[in-house]
């Protein structure tokens, strides 16, 4: 019903990405939440058990953006994965890359400045397209994402640094110089300066070819319409019409996505098995209770964005054969509370801190479904990146502000308001404005904080508001910013801990407007490490100096983070199960098969 | 003698009776023809643009004059340079002042019939619109009937045994469903009826909408507890109403004069009651029909139906501006036109009303 | 004084034939009808249930707005159903729900009955304007009639609520988020009706002769309005406030279901059966008490209302 997307929110909220990266650790073994639940997934299917038959996957929402070039959402990629060849993927059921539509993993130069990727041969475009697929065809997917028609919202993130990429985005996408095609098989990237996670951000749907003979026409659009004709490299393709339109067709916004296969896919240029025929995205399922029971009951066959909701995790936990079709996958990133640094009260550090220890940390994990949901987060680097920053951040060990079951400390909270100036440890000012989201469980979040600000004096007023009003006219605008916005998150595009930690701390990215840098940190010191860490090209010392960056960003308490969220993913009896361990558990339909 | 004579003139048609039988269709269909109707319906239908006008441009007042949220944010999605972002403000069009924002937008509308296109997905409302249409006059429609075919004879039931358990009991009911919120009934009947999660598993529940096309059978049980939820607080209304008329005109002097006539009960209730009571009926069932047509959000959103209504509610969650612009003109066109109709009906039975 | 009128035999009492106000009337009628007296005590104790609350709850439960996340599922975090200490359960943040009917009652009343009162003001007043001094008038004040009637109901509600819902709230800030938003959605919807009723009686009263009388006399516009035409609307108003006041009750709760108006962590009936409608299959408290006490609501004040409208119509035996 309406008031369960909240349930969806659980993505939405926080706007989610993941996208695939770095080498395995223990994210693929067995781990553990509080709960003593399991976070393995479902071992990755080498063949299909039958072949054909009808996938049907249920949603809330829809995509972001139905253009790949575009989309930019957890959601968004369990339709580009199957349809569209990036030149890296993950490997099924971990989260180590391995060449997709490259024909080997990139050759990066002794500076770091020169990237080398060969295309494989034989990957031919959907109808109407229909030829093959050349490096030209991934020059321009890249360079179309700069243009303000397409605006791709990482494109200069991860691909400024190649020379000749805009600064000023133009208005329809223009050549780059730094990215060179000497033949139809090879690309080569020239880069500026090196970049530690350049390879891997060749995994984000970005640079899945898009033919610019058949593309342009769309792209000078002052809106581009390339995303409603598209055509597509991977095994599945969203059913259109003879002229290439998929409006109505396979794509009906908020109602439906309808992949169908890829009459040009050959499955010996691709890893991915495409067992089933036909694959349905329904969209606009708002119960999530009712989406559980109707997966359970073998009429659908996996939750795309809206997961079981706690009690209906109970009851699956509890019977030993659905228990066998529910599975929990680490998101990679940590929810937290951010404080406004600029405005008084949390302008001050022992202010800050004093938040920082009497939040109650557990009774928010409950708003969220308890400990089922996930690990109580200590600091922003997620578990399941084990040696990759987490355990260089301190691992679990790593908690400044301890307090007796994670419950808060009011005692030390007082304390620290105290140190901030307030005579009794109780706070004098006016009010503090806290935007929250209207529906829960962002809502319910909301109340834990202003329950909790409560008991060191600090009053606060709710603006509750809708997610669309929380984000584009409070949060992420500076100048109108609260002073807590505590419904927000991130999540890791690929699992590098510079994804973590760069856009949501580093001071260079705070901009006007669409900020996701909400606590408006902006220190020095940490912005140079954060300067110095993204051009570290080796990996071990690269995971260290953001292990300490972690711990340095935690101590400033500007951000509380409160959830390292384990994702449920339930699949019918029907079909053997298989996620996206990159991206936050989300059904791979690429190697699902109905038994 | 004079009994006979008393009830040929209760039919003859009259100035201030009610209007009976050919002579008044007779005068009726002259009057179509003739020009004082015409000149009704025309001014009516004018009038009924001009609303339209003022309605857009109050919806573009309080819905772009104060957006909730940031299209052009929205649009860019994250990270996005605040220069990207004033380019795309540009290209929607939103940094021109108010009135040429709504000046171009009329013009789309009125030359093209172009509503324009969703900010969120860049698919245009008008499609988006008509795709949702179906379900939503599959439920409204679904809806009038049981609460016409349920409402009036309950109504008529209660107002003849006045007072009897029946009428107690069949008031009582209409009380409790006129207080229940829609959403609280729905709820209360999916936990006992739906297939999926409620008490005694035969009907779908919500989510279970599929269009007539697709699946006939599906589609008629997916909507059973949809229409009798949405129904339920119109039945009781209109049985309410319909026994208030007509006890009211069952104590009319011309009734009275029919009875003492010695015309039988049920003569005097169907040809002389009725037809004064259920007038008004009419009137309102025609009002009701067109705000529903705008769109049940409530019971779209309770039973997940993809229809109008929900749309309308989305597109203002996410300051989909076109959107919402589209769904309000939807709504009012609906509800303008019914209002249109049952005034030219009411015309065409009372020409009194002509003025 | 009984000696006037002494007859040989018979004993005239001081009992006179009294004449009774129309008001003695209207009460006496009313007290015979029982449902209506029933309903009356039901909507007199919910006021003071509304009025007390605070005493209530802190002698019987919780405050409404302290979280108690022990009575939560330390697993799941599902709530806990009610019990001898939580008497209709917690919701899922750990709030008395017991504790949230009944402050939920108190935003209920308010709202409505502010709302009403505003709506019948504003009514009212355009409506004898409209109806007395016909002309330009007249037309302007029809034709806002027209359209806010024309705009669909939830849509314009909705539209005002979210437009008034950023911080800074709408009309300069008069309006802030919140309850007020509310009221003000309502009371622009709901004043058309009485408008259009009001300026239906008053083009006919002004008709009679008791009008042209007053103003042969002398009296001024306004001193006819309010001497001479208002005590006549007093019925249509009265019967009019006691349909409408339990049509804004459920009309604030649909906003407060579709999350606009009311700020946490206050309590609405309507957002709580909102919260509750993902989880209502397990956690069938957290919807069925707000749920029932606002049908108990609403249909008291309905059958109030029926009871009002026959006193004051005994005309035709309706009961």
């Amino acid at each position: 019903m309406l008031r369960a997307f909240g349930a969806a929110a659980l993505v939405g909220a926080t706007i989610l990405v993941a996208g695939c990266g770095g080498s395995s650790s223990s994210g693929e073994s067995e781990s553990q939440t509080a709960a003593g639940i399991s976070t393995a997934p479902p071992p990755t299917p080498t063949a299909c058990e039958t072949k054909g038959g009808t996938l049907k996957i249920l949603s809330a929402g829809d995509v972001d953006h139905i253009d790949p070039g575009q989309g930019y959402y957890s959601f968004t990629y369990e339709i580009t994965r199957p349809t569209q060849r990036a030149l890296l993927s993950a490997k099924p059921g971990t989260v180590e890359l391995q060449p997709d539509l490259a024909a080997g993993m990139p050759q990066v130069s002794k500076d770091g400045k020169t990237v080398t990727v060969k295309i494989r041969q034989g990957v031919h475009f959907s109808p109407p397209v229909n030829r093959e697929v050349t490096s030209a065809d991934v020059k321009y997917a890249i360079e179309r994402g700069f243009a303000t028609s397409v605006a791709n919202g990482y494109a200069a993130a991860y691909f400024g640094v190649i020379q000749g990429a805009p600064k000023t985005a133009p208005q329809f996408p223009e050549p780059i110089s730094g990215i060179e095609t000497p033949d139809p098989s090879t690309l080569v990237f020239h880069l500026t300066q090196p970049e530690a996670v350049f390879v891997t951000a060749l995994s984000m749907p970005l640079t899945a070819p898009v033919p610019e003979d058949y593309a342009k026409q769309y792209d000078d659009q002052t809106l581009s319409t390339y995303g409603l004709h598209q055509v597509a490299s991977g095994p599945y393709m969203i059913k259109s019409n003879a002229a290439g339109s998929i409006n109505g067709v396979g794509y009906k916004p908020n109602r439906l996505i309808d992949l169908v296969r890829n009459p040009n896919w050959d499955s010996s240029t691709d890893y991915r098995l495409a067992c089933a025929d036909e694959v349905r995205f329904e969209e606009g399922f708002q119960d999530p209770t009712v989406v559980a029971k109707t997966i359970l009951s073998g009429s659908a066959d996996a939750n795309g964005d809206i997961p079981p909701p706690p009690a209906e995790l109970r009851s699956i936990l509890s019977s030993s054969t659905e228990s066998k079709e529910l599975f929990f996958t680490p998101t990679g990133g940590a929810r937290y509370i951010a404080l406004n640094t600029t405005e008084p009260p949390f302008d001050n550090a022992n202010a800050r801190k004093a938040v920082a220890y009497v939040l109650d940390r557990n009774a928010l994990r409950l708003t969220r479904g308890g400990a089922v949901d996930g690990t109580i987060a200590t600091h922003f680097i997620d578990p399941s990146f084990g040696d990759k920053g987490f355990e260089q951040a301190g691992g679990t060990g790593f908690n400044p502000f301890p307090s007796p079951d994670f419950s808060g400390d009011v005692t030390k909270a007082k304390e620290l308001m105290k140190a901030a100036g307030y005579a009794d440890g109780m706070y004098t000012g006016p009010q503090v404005t806290v935007v929250a989201d209207n529906v829960p469980p962002g809502s319910d979040t909301a109340k834990v904080v202003a329950a909790d600000l409560a008991k060191i004096g600090i009053k606060s007023r709710i603006i509750s508001v809708t997610h669309a009003t929380m984000y584009t006219k409070y949060c992420n605008v500076p100048k109108n910013e609260p002073n807590i916005c505590p419904n927000v998150g991130w999540l890791p595009d690929f699992h590098e801990p510079q994804a973590i930690l760069d856009v949501p701390f580093n001071g260079k990215n705070i901009i006007p407007s669409n900020n996701s840098n909400w606590p408006l940190l902006n220190d020095p010191a940490i912005n140079a490490a954060m300067d110095r860490a993204e051009k570290t090209l080796d990996p071990s010392k690269r995971y260290e100096q953001w292990g300490k960056i972690d711990q340095q960003v935690t101590e400033t308490a500007s951000a509380i983070p409160w959830l390292w969220e384990d994702y449920p993913t339930l699949f019918s009896s029907r079909v053997v199960p298989a996620l996206m361990v990159d991206n936050e558990g989300a059904p791979d339909v690429d190697f699902m098969s109905v038994r | 003698m004079s009994v006979h004579v008393e009830t040929e003139a209760s039919r003859r048609p009259s100035p201030g009776g009610p209007p009976g039988g050919l002579a008044a269709a007779q005068r009726a269909l002259a009057g179509v023809l003739g020009s004082s109707m015409l000149r009704y319906v025309v001014r009516r239908i004018l009038w009924g643009i001009v609303l339209l006008f003022v309605v857009s441009g109050l919806t573009f007042l309080i819905f772009y004059a104060f957006p909730a949220a940031d299209p052009a944010a929205l649009r860019a999605g994250r990270q996005a340079t605040p220069q990207l972002i004033e380019q795309i403000r540009h290209s929607l069009g939103l940094d021109k002042p108010v009135y040429d924002q709504y000046w171009l937008y009329m013009k789309g509308l009125v030359l093209h019939f172009d509503l324009g296109y969703s900010y969120e997905n860049n698919v245009s409302v008008t499609s988006q619109i008509l795709s949702r249409l179906p379900a939503t006059i599959a439920l409204t429609a679904g809806a009038f009937v049981v609460w016409m075919l349920v409402g009036i004879p309950v109504g008529i039931l209660s107002a003849i045994k006045r007072r009897s358990v029946v009428d107690r009991t069949t008031m009582g009911a209409s009380l409790l469903a006129i207080s229940a919120p829609v959403y609280w009934l729905g709820l209360i009947a999916l936990l006992l009826f739906s297939q999926d999660i409620g008490e005694l598993h035969f009907l779908p529940g919500a989510g279970s909408y599929t269009p007539l096309t697709s699946d006939p059978t599906q589609w008629f049980f997916s909507l059973l507890m949809p229409w009798f939820v949405l129904a339920a607080a119109f039945a009781a209304f209109y049985a309410r109403m319909v026994r208030g008329n007509l006890i009211d005109v069952l104590g009319e002097d011309y009734i009275r004069t029919a009875r003492a006539k010695g015309l039988s009960e049920r003569r005097v209730i169907l040809r002389h009651g009725l037809r004064a009571a259920l007038t008004p009926v009419v009137t309102m069932a025609g009002l009701d029909l067109g705000v529903l047509l705008g769109g049940a959000i409530l019971t779209e959103t309770v039973f997940n139906i993809p229809g109008v209504g929900r749309y309308a509610y989305d597109s203002i969650i996410n300051s989909d501006l076109p959107a919402i612009q589209g769904t309000v003109l939807f709504g009012a066109f609906f509800i303008i036109v019914a209002n249109i109709v049952v005034d030219v009906l009411y015309a065409f039975l009372d020409p009194r009303v002509r003025y | 004084m009984g000696a006037a009128g002494a007859v040989a035999g018979l004993e005239w009492t001081d009992a006179e034939v009294r004449s009774r106000t129309p008001w003695q009337l209207f009460w006496e009628r009313f007290r015979e009808d029982r449902v209506a007296m029933v309903a009356l005590g039901f909507v007199a104790f919910e006021v003071l249930v509304a009025l007390f609350a605070p005493l209530i709850v802190h002698a019987f439960a919780h405050p409404p707005n302290a979280q108690y996340p022990g009575a939560l599922d330390p697993v799941f975090g599902t709530p806990t159903g009610p019990s001898r200490r939580f008497l209709f359960g917690v919701d899922p943040v750990g709030e008395d729900v017991f504790s949230r009917v009944l402050f939920g009652a108190r935003v209920s009343l308010e709202v409505a009955l502010i709302a009403t009162a505003l709506s019948v003001t504003f009514g009212v007043v355009f409506g004898m304007v409209a109806g007395y001094y016909r002309g330009a008038v007249d037309t302007v004040i029809s034709r806002l009639i027209d359209v806010t009637l024309a705009f669909p109901i939830l849509l314009l509600a909705l539209g005002i609520a979210s437009a008034c819902s950023l911080g800074g709230g709408c009309a300069g800030g008069l309006i802030k988020p919140g309850l007020g938003t509310v009221i003000v959605a309502i009371v622009v919807i709901n004043w058309t009706y009485i408008g259009r009723v009001i300026r239906g009686q008053v083009l006919s009263l002004r008709e009679k002769e008791f009008v042209e009388a007053a103003r042969a006399s002398g009296a001024g516009d306004v001193s006819i309005l309010f001497r001479e035409i208002l005590p006549n609307l007093v019925a249509p108003i009265v019967v009019y406030s006691t349909l409408v006041i339990p049509q804004n009750i459920l009309l604030e709760a649909a906003l407060s279901y579709l999350g606009v108006g009311i700020n946490p962590p206050q309590a609405s009936w309507g957002e709580m059966i909102a919260e509750a409608t993902p989880i209502f299959n397990t956690a069938w408290w957290y919807f069925t008490f707000p749920g029932a006490a606002l049908v108990l609501t609403v249909l008291a004040f309905n059958l109030l209302g029926d009871g009002v409208r026959d006193a004051l119509d005994p005309r035709l035996d309706q009961s």
